[in-house]
Protein backbone atom coordinates (compact mmCIF):
# COMPACT_ATOMS: atom_id res chain seq x y z
CA UNK A 1 0.00 0.00 0.00
CA UNK A 2 2.71 2.42 1.02
CA UNK A 3 5.26 0.85 -1.16
CA UNK A 4 5.84 3.77 -3.45
CA UNK A 5 6.87 6.05 -0.64
CA UNK A 6 9.42 3.73 0.93
CA UNK A 7 11.01 1.86 -1.91
CA UNK A 8 13.28 4.41 -3.51
CA UNK A 9 16.22 3.91 -1.23
CA UNK A 10 17.72 0.92 0.50
CA UNK A 11 18.24 3.04 3.60
CA UNK A 12 14.52 3.68 4.05
CA UNK A 13 12.40 1.43 6.24
CA UNK A 14 8.71 0.96 5.60
CA UNK A 15 6.30 1.40 8.53
CA UNK A 16 5.89 -2.40 8.56
CA UNK A 17 9.63 -2.81 9.13
CA UNK A 18 10.54 -3.90 5.60
CA UNK A 19 13.34 -2.87 3.30
CA UNK A 20 11.69 -2.86 -0.08
CA UNK A 21 14.85 -2.44 -2.10
CA UNK A 22 16.27 -5.63 -0.59
CA UNK A 23 13.03 -7.44 -1.31
CA UNK A 24 13.05 -6.22 -4.89
CA UNK A 25 16.61 -7.51 -5.21
CA UNK A 26 15.37 -10.94 -4.11
CA UNK A 27 12.86 -10.78 -6.97
CA UNK A 28 15.77 -10.41 -9.37
CA UNK A 29 16.97 -13.86 -8.32
CA UNK A 30 13.65 -15.26 -9.45
CA UNK A 31 14.23 -13.88 -12.92
CA UNK A 32 17.25 -16.07 -13.50
CA UNK A 33 16.92 -19.64 -14.70
CA UNK A 34 16.81 -22.33 -12.08
CA UNK A 35 19.75 -23.57 -10.04
CA UNK A 36 19.70 -26.72 -7.97
CA UNK A 37 22.23 -27.60 -5.29
CA UNK A 38 22.47 -30.67 -3.08
CA UNK A 39 25.02 -32.44 -0.97
CA UNK A 40 25.75 -35.89 0.34
CA UNK A 41 28.24 -36.78 3.01
CA UNK A 42 31.20 -36.69 0.62
CA UNK A 43 30.05 -34.68 -2.37
CA UNK A 44 28.24 -31.48 -3.25
CA UNK A 45 26.63 -30.93 -6.62
CA UNK A 46 25.23 -27.84 -8.32
CA UNK A 47 23.14 -27.96 -11.46
CA UNK A 48 22.31 -24.92 -13.57
CA UNK A 49 19.75 -24.67 -16.34
CA UNK A 50 20.93 -23.01 -19.50
CA UNK A 51 18.63 -20.75 -21.41
CA UNK A 52 20.28 -18.97 -24.28
CA UNK A 53 19.10 -15.40 -24.77
CA UNK A 54 18.67 -15.96 -28.48
CA UNK A 55 18.59 -19.02 -30.69
CA UNK A 56 22.08 -18.57 -31.99
CA UNK A 57 23.53 -17.09 -28.85
CA UNK A 58 25.73 -18.74 -26.28
CA UNK A 59 24.36 -18.54 -22.81
CA UNK A 60 26.08 -16.99 -19.86
CA UNK A 61 27.88 -19.46 -17.62
CA UNK A 62 25.71 -20.58 -14.75
CA UNK A 63 28.49 -22.16 -12.75
CA UNK A 64 31.63 -20.32 -11.74
CA UNK A 65 34.52 -22.31 -10.28
CA UNK A 66 36.06 -20.46 -7.35
CA UNK A 67 38.85 -22.69 -6.12
CA UNK A 68 39.81 -26.35 -6.06
CA UNK A 69 37.32 -26.97 -3.32
CA UNK A 70 34.52 -24.47 -4.06
CA UNK A 71 32.21 -23.54 -6.89
CA UNK A 72 29.06 -21.46 -7.23
CA UNK A 73 25.93 -21.61 -9.31
CA UNK A 74 24.25 -18.26 -9.91
CA UNK A 75 20.73 -17.02 -10.54
CA UNK A 76 20.00 -13.39 -11.24
CA UNK A 77 22.05 -10.54 -12.59
CA UNK A 78 25.12 -12.16 -14.12
CA UNK A 79 27.25 -9.05 -13.87
CA UNK A 80 26.72 -8.89 -10.11
CA UNK A 81 27.53 -12.58 -9.91
CA UNK A 82 30.79 -12.03 -11.73
CA UNK A 83 31.82 -9.43 -9.18
CA UNK A 84 31.01 -11.78 -6.30
CA UNK A 85 32.78 -14.63 -8.03
CA UNK A 86 35.87 -12.48 -8.46
CA UNK A 87 35.75 -11.51 -4.78
CA UNK A 88 35.45 -15.11 -3.65
CA UNK A 89 38.33 -16.14 -5.88
CA UNK A 90 40.55 -13.39 -4.53
CA UNK A 91 39.70 -14.32 -0.96
CA UNK A 92 40.46 -17.98 -1.53
CA UNK A 93 43.72 -17.19 -3.23
CA UNK A 94 45.02 -14.78 -0.59
CA UNK A 95 44.04 -17.21 2.15
CA UNK A 96 45.94 -19.96 0.40
CA UNK A 97 48.95 -17.67 0.01
CA UNK A 98 48.94 -16.70 3.69
CA UNK A 99 47.95 -19.95 5.32
CA UNK A 100 48.98 -22.68 2.88
CA UNK A 101 45.59 -24.29 3.11
CA UNK A 102 42.19 -23.89 1.50
CA UNK A 103 39.69 -21.43 2.91
CA UNK A 104 37.27 -23.22 5.26
CA UNK A 105 33.86 -22.90 3.59
CA UNK A 106 31.79 -21.64 6.54
CA UNK A 107 34.22 -18.79 7.06
CA UNK A 108 34.29 -17.97 3.36
CA UNK A 109 30.52 -17.56 3.17
CA UNK A 110 30.47 -15.67 6.46
CA UNK A 111 32.97 -13.29 4.91
CA UNK A 112 30.85 -12.97 1.76
CA UNK A 113 27.71 -12.35 3.77
CA UNK A 114 29.40 -9.52 5.63
CA UNK A 115 30.49 -7.94 2.37
CA UNK A 116 27.04 -8.19 0.86
CA UNK A 117 25.42 -6.72 3.94
CA UNK A 118 27.29 -3.47 3.43
CA UNK A 119 25.38 -2.79 0.25
CA UNK A 120 22.07 -3.21 2.08
CA UNK A 121 22.90 -0.44 4.47
CA UNK A 122 24.52 2.30 2.44
CA UNK A 123 22.68 5.01 0.58
CA UNK A 124 25.15 4.96 -2.27
CA UNK A 125 25.03 1.22 -2.95
CA UNK A 126 22.42 -1.28 -4.03
CA UNK A 127 22.11 -4.94 -3.04
CA UNK A 128 23.68 -7.49 -5.39
CA UNK A 129 20.85 -8.84 -7.51
CA UNK A 130 22.04 -12.42 -7.54
CA UNK A 131 21.46 -15.56 -5.55
CA UNK A 132 24.24 -18.12 -5.22
CA UNK A 133 24.30 -21.77 -4.44
CA UNK A 134 27.76 -22.49 -3.16
CA UNK A 135 29.07 -26.05 -3.22
CA UNK A 136 32.24 -26.85 -1.34
CA UNK A 137 34.26 -29.53 0.36
CA UNK A 138 36.79 -28.97 3.14
CA UNK A 139 38.15 -30.68 6.26
CA UNK A 140 34.75 -30.67 7.90
CA UNK A 141 33.03 -32.38 4.98
CA UNK A 142 30.74 -31.27 2.19
CA UNK A 143 28.91 -27.94 2.26
CA UNK A 144 25.98 -26.39 0.45
CA UNK A 145 25.17 -22.75 1.09
CA UNK A 146 22.48 -20.48 -0.27
CA UNK A 147 23.43 -16.80 -0.43
CA UNK A 148 20.74 -14.23 -1.18
CA UNK A 149 20.83 -10.50 -2.01
CA UNK A 150 19.60 -9.81 1.50
CA UNK A 151 23.06 -11.03 2.60
CA UNK A 152 21.46 -13.98 4.34
CA UNK A 153 23.59 -17.07 4.19
CA UNK A 154 21.92 -20.41 4.79
CA UNK A 155 23.52 -23.80 5.08
CA UNK A 156 21.32 -26.35 3.31
CA UNK A 157 21.10 -30.03 2.61
CA UNK A 158 19.62 -29.15 -0.76
CA UNK A 159 18.15 -26.06 -2.35
CA UNK A 160 16.78 -24.70 -5.60
CA UNK A 161 16.55 -21.05 -6.59
CA UNK A 162 15.57 -19.13 -9.67
CA UNK A 163 12.64 -19.23 -12.04
CA UNK A 164 10.12 -22.04 -11.44
CA UNK A 165 12.28 -23.60 -8.76
CA UNK A 166 9.34 -24.51 -6.51
CA UNK A 167 8.87 -27.89 -8.19
CA UNK A 168 12.54 -28.68 -7.79
CA UNK A 169 12.39 -27.73 -4.12
CA UNK A 170 9.42 -30.03 -3.60
CA UNK A 171 11.32 -32.90 -5.19
CA UNK A 172 14.37 -32.22 -3.02
CA UNK A 173 12.26 -32.06 0.12
CA UNK A 174 10.81 -35.44 -0.70
CA UNK A 175 14.24 -36.99 -1.07
CA UNK A 176 16.17 -35.01 1.49
CA UNK A 177 16.66 -37.91 3.89
CA UNK A 178 18.27 -40.16 1.32
CA UNK A 179 20.70 -37.55 0.05
CA UNK A 180 23.24 -38.03 2.80
CA UNK A 181 24.12 -41.56 1.77
CA UNK A 182 23.94 -41.09 -1.97
CA UNK A 183 26.87 -42.01 -4.12
CA UNK A 184 28.30 -39.43 -6.49
CA UNK A 185 26.30 -40.64 -9.48
CA UNK A 186 23.07 -40.88 -7.52
CA UNK A 187 23.56 -37.36 -6.28
CA UNK A 188 24.01 -36.00 -9.80
CA UNK A 189 20.93 -37.86 -10.91
CA UNK A 190 18.87 -36.43 -8.08
CA UNK A 191 20.06 -33.00 -9.17
CA UNK A 192 19.03 -33.64 -12.77
CA UNK A 193 15.66 -35.00 -11.76
CA UNK A 194 15.02 -32.03 -9.49
CA UNK A 195 15.99 -29.70 -12.31
CA UNK A 196 13.62 -31.38 -14.70
CA UNK A 197 10.73 -30.03 -12.62
CA UNK A 198 12.00 -26.51 -13.13
CA UNK A 199 12.50 -26.82 -16.85
CA UNK A 200 9.80 -26.00 -19.34
CA UNK A 201 8.33 -28.76 -21.45
CA UNK A 202 9.00 -27.52 -24.92
CA UNK A 203 12.68 -26.84 -24.52
CA UNK A 204 15.55 -29.31 -24.46
CA UNK A 205 17.09 -29.71 -21.03
CA UNK A 206 20.43 -27.99 -21.28
CA UNK A 207 22.27 -28.38 -18.03
CA UNK A 208 25.53 -27.34 -16.52
CA UNK A 209 26.64 -29.64 -13.71
CA UNK A 210 29.38 -28.94 -11.18
CA UNK A 211 30.64 -31.39 -8.60
CA UNK A 212 33.11 -31.20 -5.72
CA UNK A 213 33.93 -33.62 -2.93
CA UNK A 214 36.31 -36.05 -1.37
CA UNK A 215 39.24 -36.57 -3.74
CA UNK A 216 37.28 -34.58 -6.30
CA UNK A 217 38.41 -31.04 -7.01
CA UNK A 218 35.65 -28.75 -8.24
CA UNK A 219 34.80 -29.71 -11.77
CA UNK A 220 32.19 -28.69 -14.29
CA UNK A 221 31.16 -31.76 -16.26
CA UNK A 222 31.85 -31.60 -19.96
CA UNK A 223 28.80 -31.52 -22.26
CA UNK A 224 29.42 -35.18 -23.15
CA UNK A 225 29.54 -36.26 -19.50
CA UNK A 226 26.54 -34.25 -18.50
CA UNK A 227 24.51 -35.51 -21.45
CA UNK A 228 25.49 -39.04 -20.50
CA UNK A 229 24.18 -38.52 -16.97
CA UNK A 230 20.97 -36.99 -18.28
CA UNK A 231 20.40 -39.98 -20.53
CA UNK A 232 21.05 -42.64 -17.94
CA UNK A 233 19.03 -40.90 -15.27
CA UNK A 234 15.61 -42.37 -14.77
CA UNK A 235 12.64 -40.27 -13.79
CA UNK A 236 11.36 -40.76 -10.26
CA UNK A 237 9.56 -44.01 -9.76
CA UNK A 238 5.90 -43.21 -9.18
CA UNK A 239 2.94 -45.42 -10.18
CA UNK A 240 1.10 -42.32 -11.22
CA UNK A 241 3.00 -41.34 -14.29
CA UNK A 242 1.18 -38.09 -14.71
CA UNK A 243 4.06 -36.77 -12.64
CA UNK A 244 6.50 -37.90 -15.25
CA UNK A 245 8.56 -34.83 -16.01
CA UNK A 246 7.98 -33.99 -19.63
CA UNK A 247 11.41 -32.55 -19.96
CA UNK A 248 13.03 -35.93 -19.40
CA UNK A 249 10.87 -37.72 -21.93
CA UNK A 250 13.33 -37.27 -24.72
CA UNK A 251 15.92 -39.08 -22.67
CA UNK A 252 13.74 -41.96 -21.64
CA UNK A 253 15.13 -45.17 -23.02
CA UNK A 254 13.24 -48.05 -21.58
CA UNK A 255 15.66 -50.93 -21.63
CA UNK A 256 15.12 -53.86 -19.30
CA UNK A 257 14.08 -51.74 -16.38
CA UNK A 258 12.45 -52.90 -13.19
CA UNK A 259 9.77 -50.22 -13.51
CA UNK A 260 6.34 -51.44 -14.53
CA UNK A 261 6.43 -50.60 -18.20
CA UNK A 262 2.73 -51.27 -18.80
CA UNK A 263 1.81 -48.00 -17.15
CA UNK A 264 4.88 -46.28 -18.48
CA UNK A 265 5.04 -43.74 -21.26
CA UNK A 266 4.99 -45.30 -24.67
CA UNK A 267 8.41 -44.76 -26.12
CA UNK A 268 10.05 -47.11 -28.55
CA UNK A 269 11.95 -49.89 -26.85
CA UNK A 270 15.57 -49.79 -27.64
CA UNK A 271 17.54 -52.81 -26.66
CA UNK A 272 20.81 -51.41 -25.50
CA UNK A 273 22.71 -54.14 -23.79
CA UNK A 274 25.06 -51.72 -22.14
CA UNK A 275 22.25 -49.97 -20.34
CA UNK A 276 22.61 -50.49 -16.61
CA UNK A 277 19.59 -51.95 -14.87
CA UNK A 278 18.16 -48.90 -13.14
CA UNK A 279 15.43 -48.72 -10.55
CA UNK A 280 14.40 -45.58 -8.70
CA UNK A 281 17.77 -43.97 -8.49
CA UNK A 282 20.59 -45.20 -10.62
CA UNK A 283 23.07 -47.34 -8.80
CA UNK A 284 26.66 -46.39 -9.26
CA UNK A 285 27.84 -47.84 -12.49
CA UNK A 286 31.39 -47.20 -13.47
CA UNK A 287 30.59 -47.03 -17.14
CA UNK A 288 28.00 -44.29 -16.80
CA UNK A 289 30.24 -41.42 -17.64
CA UNK A 290 31.99 -43.26 -20.43
CA UNK A 291 28.82 -44.69 -21.86
CA UNK A 292 29.19 -43.65 -25.46
CA UNK A 293 26.53 -46.05 -26.62
CA UNK A 294 23.64 -43.97 -25.41
CA UNK A 295 20.30 -44.32 -27.12
CA UNK B 1 62.22 6.42 10.92
CA UNK B 2 62.68 2.69 10.52
CA UNK B 3 65.84 1.12 11.77
CA UNK B 4 67.76 -1.12 9.49
CA UNK B 5 69.56 -2.90 12.26
CA UNK B 6 69.52 -2.58 16.02
CA UNK B 7 70.88 -4.88 18.63
CA UNK B 8 68.30 -6.53 20.74
CA UNK B 9 68.12 -5.30 24.33
CA UNK B 10 66.68 -8.51 25.71
CA UNK B 11 67.87 -11.42 23.63
CA UNK B 12 67.24 -15.07 24.30
CA UNK B 13 69.30 -17.97 23.09
CA UNK B 14 68.70 -21.10 21.09
CA UNK B 15 65.62 -23.23 20.51
CA UNK B 16 65.79 -26.90 19.49
CA UNK B 17 62.96 -28.83 17.85
CA UNK B 18 62.77 -32.53 17.11
CA UNK B 19 60.13 -34.67 15.39
CA UNK B 20 59.32 -38.07 16.82
CA UNK B 21 57.00 -40.83 15.66
CA UNK B 22 53.90 -39.47 17.34
CA UNK B 23 54.50 -35.72 17.41
CA UNK B 24 57.06 -32.99 17.95
CA UNK B 25 59.15 -31.69 20.82
CA UNK B 26 60.59 -28.21 21.25
CA UNK B 27 63.10 -27.32 23.96
CA UNK B 28 64.52 -23.99 25.06
CA UNK B 29 66.18 -22.71 28.20
CA UNK B 30 64.38 -20.29 30.47
CA UNK B 31 66.73 -17.33 30.22
CA UNK B 32 66.31 -13.84 28.81
CA UNK B 33 69.45 -11.71 29.05
CA UNK B 34 69.62 -7.97 29.68
CA UNK B 35 72.91 -6.56 28.49
CA UNK B 36 75.40 -9.01 29.97
CA UNK B 37 73.28 -9.94 32.95
CA UNK B 38 71.22 -13.10 33.25
CA UNK B 39 68.30 -11.02 34.32
CA UNK B 40 65.11 -13.00 33.63
CA UNK B 41 65.75 -16.59 34.56
CA UNK B 42 62.28 -18.04 34.68
CA UNK B 43 60.86 -17.35 31.25
CA UNK B 44 58.87 -19.92 29.29
CA UNK B 45 60.20 -19.58 25.78
CA UNK B 46 58.17 -22.51 24.45
CA UNK B 47 54.47 -21.71 24.26
CA UNK B 48 51.32 -23.65 23.62
CA UNK B 49 49.35 -21.97 20.84
CA UNK B 50 46.40 -24.32 20.60
CA UNK B 51 45.62 -28.03 20.87
CA UNK B 52 47.74 -28.79 17.80
CA UNK B 53 50.51 -26.24 17.86
CA UNK B 54 53.47 -25.19 19.96
CA UNK B 55 55.98 -22.45 19.29
CA UNK B 56 59.49 -21.75 20.53
CA UNK B 57 60.98 -18.25 20.22
CA UNK B 58 64.59 -17.12 20.24
CA UNK B 59 66.55 -13.89 19.71
CA UNK B 60 64.84 -10.64 20.73
CA UNK B 61 62.30 -11.75 23.27
CA UNK B 62 60.24 -8.56 23.12
CA UNK B 63 59.60 -9.29 19.46
CA UNK B 64 58.77 -12.90 20.29
CA UNK B 65 56.18 -11.68 22.76
CA UNK B 66 54.73 -9.26 20.19
CA UNK B 67 54.43 -12.09 17.69
CA UNK B 68 52.76 -14.37 20.24
CA UNK B 69 50.29 -11.60 21.11
CA UNK B 70 49.28 -11.32 17.44
CA UNK B 71 48.94 -15.08 17.20
CA UNK B 72 46.74 -15.26 20.29
CA UNK B 73 44.38 -12.71 18.69
CA UNK B 74 44.05 -15.15 15.82
CA UNK B 75 43.35 -18.00 18.22
CA UNK B 76 40.63 -15.96 19.91
CA UNK B 77 39.09 -15.34 16.49
CA UNK B 78 39.11 -19.11 15.92
CA UNK B 79 37.33 -19.61 19.25
CA UNK B 80 34.72 -17.04 18.29
CA UNK B 81 33.90 -18.76 15.01
CA UNK B 82 33.19 -21.99 16.88
CA UNK B 83 33.24 -24.00 13.70
CA UNK B 84 35.70 -26.63 14.79
CA UNK B 85 38.43 -25.27 12.56
CA UNK B 86 41.69 -24.59 14.40
CA UNK B 87 44.88 -22.99 13.18
CA UNK B 88 47.19 -25.79 12.11
CA UNK B 89 50.99 -25.57 12.55
CA UNK B 90 51.45 -25.51 8.78
CA UNK B 91 49.10 -22.54 8.43
CA UNK B 92 50.75 -20.73 11.32
CA UNK B 93 54.17 -21.36 9.83
CA UNK B 94 53.05 -20.09 6.43
CA UNK B 95 51.45 -16.98 7.91
CA UNK B 96 54.49 -16.16 10.05
CA UNK B 97 56.72 -16.53 7.00
CA UNK B 98 54.63 -14.01 5.06
CA UNK B 99 54.53 -11.64 8.03
CA UNK B 100 58.25 -11.74 8.78
CA UNK B 101 59.26 -11.48 5.14
CA UNK B 102 56.99 -8.50 4.59
CA UNK B 103 58.39 -6.78 7.68
CA UNK B 104 61.90 -7.46 6.43
CA UNK B 105 61.10 -5.85 3.11
CA UNK B 106 59.77 -2.76 4.86
CA UNK B 107 63.09 -2.48 6.70
CA UNK B 108 61.28 -3.00 9.99
CA UNK B 109 62.41 -6.44 11.03
CA UNK B 110 60.98 -8.46 13.83
CA UNK B 111 64.17 -9.95 15.21
CA UNK B 112 62.97 -13.46 15.98
CA UNK B 113 63.85 -17.10 15.41
CA UNK B 114 60.71 -19.16 15.58
CA UNK B 115 60.32 -22.91 15.76
CA UNK B 116 56.73 -23.92 15.06
CA UNK B 117 55.60 -27.48 15.55
CA UNK B 118 52.57 -29.63 16.06
CA UNK B 119 50.08 -32.03 14.51
CA UNK B 120 48.47 -31.33 11.14
CA UNK B 121 44.74 -32.04 10.64
CA UNK B 122 45.54 -35.48 9.20
CA UNK B 123 47.56 -36.36 12.30
CA UNK B 124 51.06 -36.04 10.94
CA UNK B 125 53.79 -34.31 12.95
CA UNK B 126 54.92 -30.98 11.50
CA UNK B 127 58.04 -29.01 12.41
CA UNK B 128 59.08 -25.74 10.84
CA UNK B 129 61.46 -22.86 11.29
CA UNK B 130 61.16 -19.23 10.29
CA UNK B 131 63.54 -16.38 11.02
CA UNK B 132 63.62 -12.61 10.88
CA UNK B 133 64.58 -12.60 7.22
CA UNK B 134 61.61 -14.69 6.30
CA UNK B 135 63.64 -17.82 5.61
CA UNK B 136 61.37 -20.76 6.17
CA UNK B 137 62.05 -24.45 6.22
CA UNK B 138 60.55 -27.66 7.51
CA UNK B 139 62.59 -30.55 8.77
CA UNK B 140 62.80 -33.46 11.22
CA UNK B 141 65.27 -31.50 13.32
CA UNK B 142 65.23 -27.73 13.65
CA UNK B 143 67.76 -25.64 15.53
CA UNK B 144 68.30 -21.90 15.93
CA UNK B 145 71.25 -19.76 16.89
CA UNK B 146 74.06 -21.50 18.72
CA UNK B 147 72.36 -24.84 18.74
CA UNK B 148 72.70 -24.99 14.99
CA UNK B 149 76.44 -25.38 15.39
CA UNK B 150 76.72 -26.99 18.80
CA UNK B 151 73.83 -29.34 18.91
CA UNK B 152 72.48 -30.21 15.49
CA UNK B 153 75.34 -32.64 14.73
CA UNK B 154 74.64 -34.32 18.06
CA UNK B 155 71.03 -34.96 17.18
CA UNK B 156 71.85 -36.03 13.64
CA UNK B 157 74.25 -38.58 15.07
CA UNK B 158 71.57 -40.03 17.28
CA UNK B 159 68.92 -40.03 14.59
CA UNK B 160 67.95 -43.59 13.72
CA UNK B 161 68.07 -44.40 10.02
CA UNK B 162 64.82 -45.20 8.19
CA UNK B 163 62.56 -44.43 11.13
CA UNK B 164 61.74 -41.42 13.30
CA UNK B 165 62.75 -40.99 16.92
CA UNK B 166 60.64 -42.63 19.59
CA UNK B 167 59.37 -40.45 22.43
CA UNK B 168 62.09 -41.65 24.83
CA UNK B 169 64.87 -41.25 22.28
CA UNK B 170 63.74 -37.73 21.49
CA UNK B 171 63.63 -36.73 25.13
CA UNK B 172 67.10 -38.14 25.72
CA UNK B 173 68.47 -36.37 22.69
CA UNK B 174 67.04 -33.06 23.88
CA UNK B 175 68.37 -33.61 27.39
CA UNK B 176 71.84 -34.10 25.98
CA UNK B 177 71.47 -31.01 23.80
CA UNK B 178 70.45 -28.74 26.64
CA UNK B 179 73.38 -30.00 28.67
CA UNK B 180 75.86 -29.25 25.91
CA UNK B 181 74.28 -25.85 25.33
CA UNK B 182 74.68 -24.93 28.96
CA UNK B 183 78.31 -26.05 28.92
CA UNK B 184 79.24 -24.10 25.82
CA UNK B 185 76.80 -21.21 25.31
CA UNK B 186 77.68 -18.37 27.67
CA UNK B 187 74.24 -16.81 27.46
CA UNK B 188 72.31 -19.77 28.75
CA UNK B 189 71.31 -21.36 32.05
CA UNK B 190 70.75 -24.92 33.09
CA UNK B 191 66.97 -24.72 33.44
CA UNK B 192 64.88 -25.49 30.39
CA UNK B 193 61.36 -26.39 29.33
CA UNK B 194 60.25 -28.89 26.72
CA UNK B 195 57.00 -28.49 24.83
CA UNK B 196 55.45 -31.72 23.56
CA UNK B 197 52.71 -31.79 20.96
CA UNK B 198 51.49 -35.22 19.98
CA UNK B 199 48.27 -37.07 19.28
CA UNK B 200 47.68 -37.55 23.02
CA UNK B 201 48.74 -34.29 24.53
CA UNK B 202 49.93 -30.78 23.95
CA UNK B 203 51.78 -29.52 26.98
CA UNK B 204 54.78 -27.52 28.08
CA UNK B 205 56.79 -29.62 30.53
CA UNK B 206 59.44 -28.44 32.91
CA UNK B 207 61.37 -26.58 33.95
CA UNK B 208 64.02 -29.27 34.03
CA UNK B 209 67.59 -28.86 35.17
CA UNK B 210 70.45 -30.01 32.99
CA UNK B 211 72.68 -32.46 34.82
CA UNK B 212 76.15 -31.07 34.45
CA UNK B 213 79.50 -32.03 35.91
CA UNK B 214 82.11 -29.35 36.31
CA UNK B 215 84.92 -31.53 37.57
CA UNK B 216 86.78 -31.02 34.32
CA UNK B 217 87.03 -27.33 35.20
CA UNK B 218 89.98 -28.18 37.44
CA UNK B 219 91.85 -29.47 34.41
CA UNK B 220 91.22 -26.28 32.52
CA UNK B 221 94.52 -24.58 33.30
CA UNK B 222 97.28 -22.75 31.52
CA UNK B 223 95.71 -19.39 30.74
Amino acid sequence: MFRGQYDNDVTVWSPQGRLFQVEYAMEAVGLGTACVGLKSKDFAVVVGLYKPASEMGLSQPKIIPIDQHVGICIAGITADARVLGKYLRTECLTYKHSYSTSYPIPRLVYNLGNKMQISTQRYDRRPHGVGLLLAGYDDSGSHMYQVMPSANVFSCKAMAIGNRSQGARTYLMKHQDTLKVCSKDELICHGIQAMSYAASIDEPLKLSIGIVGKDQPFKILSPVESMSYQKTCKPPDTPDHSWFPEALKEFDSSGESAVDSAAGPSTPRTATNSQPNLSVTPKTSKNQVNNKKSS
Amino acid sequence: MSRFHSDSVTPASSVVGVKFDDGVMIAADTLVVYGNACRYQDVDRVMRINRNTILGGGRDFADVQAVVRTISHKIIEDHCFQDGHHLSPKSLHSWMTRLLYSRRNKRDKLDVDLVIGGMTPNNKPYLGYVDSRGTALTSDVVTTGFSRVLVEPLIRERQPRHRPFTYVEAVNALRECMKVLFYRDTRSIEYYTIGVCSRDECKIKGPFKAKTCWKIAELNTGF
